[in-house]
């Protein structure tokens, strides 16, 4: 059975076909076969009984008179007649079993005198006999007249003959059937024909479809088929026709699909952006844009062999915001990518999953902000330059006391050189000592501003804001001090830290503590209160942040323009003084770090800056966010 | 022996003016703040006081108003910081007698000793006079007192009653000649006046610290300045 599944359906229908057509041409055979023979036996039995008996009549007078001349013709007459073929002998005998006539030229074969002498003729009886080398149907017929049996005829059937007759009917017969199979193996094989040739057909173009050639349809080939098809008007036409129509809105639709691809591709191309698709769950870059390649410098088939986090400082949960879920477009701003040649590339990051043959992928959007980045970076070092310089005549002030008591302390040296004394010991010790620990005053305060001034490079540290605190508190406590501003530090040694720029932070609270002095100062010479000025920096642990208060009791911020501090170009200062950009961006850097600025006033009374930053995540830092 | 007060928040400093001044010969006292200062000045009324003029808690200034009110006749020698023109003006306007600069070098400390010890024998609150120099051939006008306001018309008249033209005009600053800031402001137009008239000024016997002032405000593109010499 299986084998024949695994046939073409023209041969199922082809050896259907000729196994039904075979099956029925035997059947007919052996039922005519047992039929047939049987019959044509009978009947020629019946045929020789008929003979036997019209002798019986012919031969009843001559026995009744013993004329064994004419019984002997008459049997002689009988055996060679018409019926030669089928008569092989004939016996006339008498009723006590004596022959009277006979056609045997040669003597009595076999038992045949035996049985003639045997024989109770008294009914018609048909033997089986062999006599000789033949074998024949001994029929026995009584003669009678009246009620009385005067003799028999006996006579013996030609069985070879009756054989050969039967012979001759089977092969004719066998004849006809294999011409009735023969040509039915025609029929089947042309119906097969008939009715696989345009199903292969159709495969045939089904598979040149597959191969995506839509044009088959057109072709002469495909609409000869289609014509001829049409003409037969069954089910294969309208198998036909559905085919045609399937393929056409296929085309149709492959064809825009083919458009709307070739679309996107050229997005994709020339799209002004580095787009890349990586994939779901290694983030292994599939394919990247030319501008991606242009950007990177990289090959497109050196980038299909990293993942997007090769590029730069990005993980599936970096340290900003949400982790890189799935579902939603995310986005991730200010990340350091590297090109090739390990130039740093900043670029914010837009990611949107997509779905593509059954596979999960994420298109992954960039943008070149590397410009913008160093502008910001400019701004930020512009702003601190101007701090700086505000204060400038404090910091010169601070560098001169060293300076001072090196000088004098040389001066006073060179002085009892020249008036030739000795310098007592312990003078000496103390001018020697003092110029040396002076000397290491004034590097220190260099160095300071060094640190203050320099820029930052991108990646950000963990970074302790107490520390930052203390060290704005070494370069302008001093000078906050000469102008008697009480600046008192109530720092919480337990806060944890956080990951942002030691030096940023500091330029924070530079400026928010000048900004508090600037106020006290206001407050003084504008508002005429003469209360001593107090700036108070706080810092406390909040859960999973780290607050930072600094509170000054300066002039206060007008409730109206509480809002307006924010933004840039905003200031209150006369012209020239200020260009309004210290708090936006002062904003600007807390935000990167991910962190929040408010502000509290009451007008006359002072004013409130509250920093929040997020606790570091470094795991490092884990056992001290742990300790209460 | 001369008594002299420091008074400087800076311990280092004091203890190099200590040095110094003890080496000039000077009984030293030193003080850290203002207020210790004011304390030790009123205990023993020394005759030269030194003040940095910015120091936390009672600045330099309030010092100067202080023992002024306490004392006419006290020397009082303010310490500015380098270049800053605004809180010596403010310091002469307080009738300061001399400032010196920060970082402090030995000519500068020289001549506003000089200039003290010579001022402590004058008698105090002097009024500005103008003398010419009694026997000399030139246009030699000797200034004293103090020059404010007021001033510099009585200076122009007194050097244009002589009948003069395109010469040279010698103004001596003594020691007991004292400046403040109007009365600067007065000195430059007056000067200007005079070259309106084709009459060059030459300012003599500067105090070092006043060449210093009067280059800050200009005045040497005016007139000629020539320090006074420590060692006259």
């Amino acid at each position: 059975m299986t084998r024949f599944s695994r046939l073409t359906l023209k041969n199922k229908i082809f050896i259907s076909c000729l196994g039904v057509t075979l099956l029925v041409s035997l059947i007919i055979a052996l039922f005519t076969r047992s039929l047939v023979i049987s019959s044509l036996t009978r009947e020629l039995k019946n045929r020789g009984v008929g003979i036997a008996q019209s002798i019986a009549d012919s031969a009843r007078g001559f026995i009744l008179t013993d004329n064994r001349a004419e019984l002997t013709s008459l049997a002689y007459d009988a055996r060679y007649g018409n019926r030669k073929d089928l008569v092989k002998y004939l016996i006339i005998s008498d009723n006590t079993g004596d022959i009277l006539a006979h056609t045997f030229t040669t003597g009595f074969v076999g038992p045949i005198k035996t049985i003639v002498k045997q024989q109770a003729v008294t009914d018609l009886s048909i033997k089986h006999l062999e006599v000789g080398h033949h074998r024949v149907f001994h029929i026995t017929v009584p003669v009678t007249e009246g009620i009385y049996r005067v003799g028999s005829i006996q006579m013996g059937l030609d069985k070879q003959h009756i054989d050969h007759l039967i012979a001759n009917l089977r092969w004719m017969f066998l004849s006809f059937l294999s011409m009735v199979t023969l040509i039915f193996f025609f029929l089947s094989h042309r119906l097969a024909l008939f009715i696989t040739r345009p199903i292969s057909s159709l495969i045939r173009y089904t598979d040149r479809l597959t191969q995506g050639d839509f044009d088959i349809i057109d072709s002469p080939s495909f609409q000869s088929l289609k014509q001829e098809l049409k003409t037969r008007n069954d089910e294969m036409s309208k198998l036909t026709d559905s085919f045609v129509k399937m393929t056409a809105r296929l085309r149709d639709s492959t064809r825009g699909l083919k458009d709307s691809q070739r679309k996107y591709r050229s997005l994709f191309k020339s799209g002004p952006n580095p787009i890349f698709v990586v994939d779901k769950t290694g983030f292994h870059i599939l394919d990247a844009n030319p501008n991606a390649t242009e950007l990177f410098g990289y090959a497109r088939r050196e980038l299909v062999k990293m993942t997007l986090f090769d590029l730069g400082e990005l993980d599936a949960a970096s340290a900003t915001g949400k982790p890189f879920d799935l579902e939603t477009l995310v986005t991730r701003s200010k990340v350091r990518f590297f090109k090739k040649n390990g130039d740093p590339v900043f670029v914010n990051i837009h990611a949107s999953p997509a779905e593509h043959a059954k596979e999960n992928m994420i298109l992954v959007g960039t943008t070149d902000i590397t410009e913008l980045v160093e502008k910001d970076s400019q701004l930020i070092q512009a702003s601190k330059m101007a701090n700086l310089e505000k204060m400038s005549a404090g910091i010169a002030h601070e560098i001169n006391q060293p300076l001072n008591a090196i000088k004098m302390g040389s001066e006073y040296l060179c002085l009892m050189q020249e008036k030739k004394q000795a310098v007592p010991p312990k003078d000496l010790n103390l001018v020697l000592g003092e110029i040396s620990s002076q000397v290491t005053r004034a590097a220190e305060i260099v160095s300071r501003l060094k640190t203050f001034s320099r820029k930052v490079d991108f990646s950000r540290e963990v970074v302790d804001v107490n520390a930052c605190i203390l060290s704005v508190h070494r370069i302008i406590g001093r000078q906050i001090a000469l102008q008697n501003i009480d600046l008192v530090l109530d720092l919480d040694k337990t806060i944890a830290p956080v990951l942002a720029h030691g030096n940023r932070l500091e330029q924070v609270f530079f400026n928010l503590i000048t900004n508090a002095r600037d106020a006290i100062n206001e407050r003084i010479e504008a508002l005429n209160i003469t209360d001593p000025g107090k700036i108070v920096i706080k810092t406390y642990p909040v859960t999973h942040l780290v607050g930072i208060d600094i509170e000054d009791n300066g002039a206060g911020i007008d409730p109206d323009i509480t809002e307006s501090i924010f933004e840039s170009f905003y200031t209150t200062k006369p012209m020239g003084e200020g260009l309004g950009l210290g708090l936006p961006i002062i904003t600007g850097i807390v935000k990167d770090y991910n962190g929040t600025i408010t502000v509290s006033s009451r007008p006359g009374k002072g004013t409130v800056f509250t920093i929040l930053f997020p606790v570091s995540t470094d795991g490092s830092l884990t056992k001290e966010l742990n300790t209460p | 022996m001369t008594q002299v007060l420091v008074i400087d928040d800076e311990k280092p400093t004091l203890s190099m003016f200590r040095l110094f001044l003890a080496a000039y010969g000077y009984e030293v006292f030193t003080a850290q703040s203002g207020a210790e200062g004011l304390t030790i000045f009123k205990a023993h009324h020394p005759e030269i006081v030194f003040t940095d003029i910015k120091m936390p808690g009672m600045d330099g200034l309030t010092v100067l108003k202080e023992i002024r009110s306490l004392d006419q006749a006290s020397q009082i020698i303010v310490i500015t910081g380098h270049g800053d023109l605004e809180k010596a003006m403010e310091a002469m306007d307080l009738d300061a007698s001399d400032f010196i600069n920060k970082p402090v070098d030995r000519q500068a400390l020289d001549a506003a000793l000089d200039r003290a010890e010579k001022r402590r024998q004058l008698p105090a609150g002097m009024q500005f006079t103008v003398s010419r120099k009694p026997g000399s051939p030139d246009l030699f006008f000797i200034l004293s007192g103090r020059f404010t306001g007021q001033d510099p018309d009585l200076l122009f008249e007194q050097i244009t009653q002589n009948k003069i033209n395109d010469q040279t005009v010698i103004l001596d600053m003594d020691a007991g000649f004292s400046i403040n800031r109007a009365g600067i402001a007065g000195l430059i137009r007056t000067i200007e006046r005079l070259r309106g008239q084709n009459i060059r000024v030459v300012l003599k016997n500067v105090s070092c610290n006043f060449s210093r002032l009067f280059t800050m405000v200009g005045l040497d593109k005016l007139a000629e300045i020539r320090e006074a010499r420590v060692a006259d």
